[in-house]
């Protein structure tokens, strides 16, 4: 399902029918970046929320420079980044909703029970690893793995260039292994 | 299985990572936030022009009430006067000091 230029035009205008597509075409996708940067059920919700209340309360604003997509992801991008930095502020412990919380179980095609644990042990030191990363590489790579976005829309949702964005996915995935090597110390495997 | 190896494998996790989904019960709520009777919102001018029309508004209508107030007020005072004037006898038509009494005698 895509979001044509009439919808956008019709959103503009508040129609209820325009917003309504907007939550069935972006309110999963918003949700999804959204958790994997904050890793909290709570705040994700509170964070894809307040994203739709200012896409539409900034529709009337949007003058097309960039894709509506690009847009979109860019408030959800910005205002978990903003929520990050706010509990860095106050000093506030999240507590993390395990994935397997989240995820639909039809989604999971695992049939092995052992190689099912494997791998969701795995998954669950991969989640930690992403977590702890700096927030422009977690932006990156949340928008170029999970969402599958090229380097260049990640670029323009970042507002940053392609080469930047390259060179972060890069660092990314260093810090990654560097920080996975370091928890299979710790359960020393 | 050497460190590197499980590094690695626990890196092509990335080539498939889990979506999150969001509740039922919160994409219903989403809808429902977004389903409500807009609220007109007025821009700046308009919303000035209207602030000063309703202190206008508020101010003729003290006025009037006033004004109202006032001569209810003057009414009320005159029909007291009056009938004092008419208990003791104080009206225009009551010679008081009785004066041609006292000329012709």
């Amino acid at each position: 399902m895509t979001f044509s230029k009439t919808d956008i035009e019709n959103l503009k205008a508040l129609d209820p029918l325009a917003q309504k597509k907007l939550l069935k075409c972006y309110a999963e996708k918003l949700y999804n970046v959204v958790y994997y940067h904050l890793q909290n059920r709570e705040q994700a919700e509170e964070i894809t929320q307040d994203a739709f209340i200012k896409i539409i309360d900034k529709i009337k604003n949007f003058e097309e420079r960039s894709s509506f997509d690009t847009w979109v992801y860019r408030i959800a991008v910005n205002l978990s980044l903003d929520k990050i930095r706010y509990n860095k502020r106050a000093k506030r412990k999240v507590e993390k909703t395990p994935l397997h919380q989240l995820i639909n179980p039809l989604d999971d095609k695992q049939l092995n029970p052992e190689a099912k644990l494997q791998s969701d042990e795995n998954m669950q030191i991969l989640l930690e690893a992403i977590e702890s990363l700096p927030d422009r590489q977690k932006s990156a790579l949340v928008l170029s793995k999970l969402e599958g976005k090229k380097q260049s829309e990640v670029a323009e949702i970042l507002d940053l260039s392609t080469k930047a964005v390259e060179s972060l996915i890069s660092r990314a995935k260093k810090a990654l292994k560097e920080k996975i090597a370091l928890k299979l110390k710790e359960l020393k495997i | 299985m050497k460190e590197e190896d499980w590094i690695n494998q626990i890196m092509d996790g990335l080539d498939h990572l889990p979506k999150a989904k969001p509740s039922p019960e919160f994409l219903s709520s989403l809808e429902s936030t977004f389903s409500k009777p807009k609220v007109i919102s007025l821009n700046k001018n308009q919303r000035n022009s209207f602030l000063w029309f309703a202190a206008a508004s508020v101010v003729i209508l003290f006025l009037i009430n006033f004004n109202v107030v006032q001569s209810e007020f003057q009414s009320m005072n005159n029909a007291a006067a009056e009938e004092i004037i008419s208990d003791y006898g104080l009206d225009e038509t009551s010679n008081y000091y009785n004066l041609e009494y006292y000329e012709q005698n």
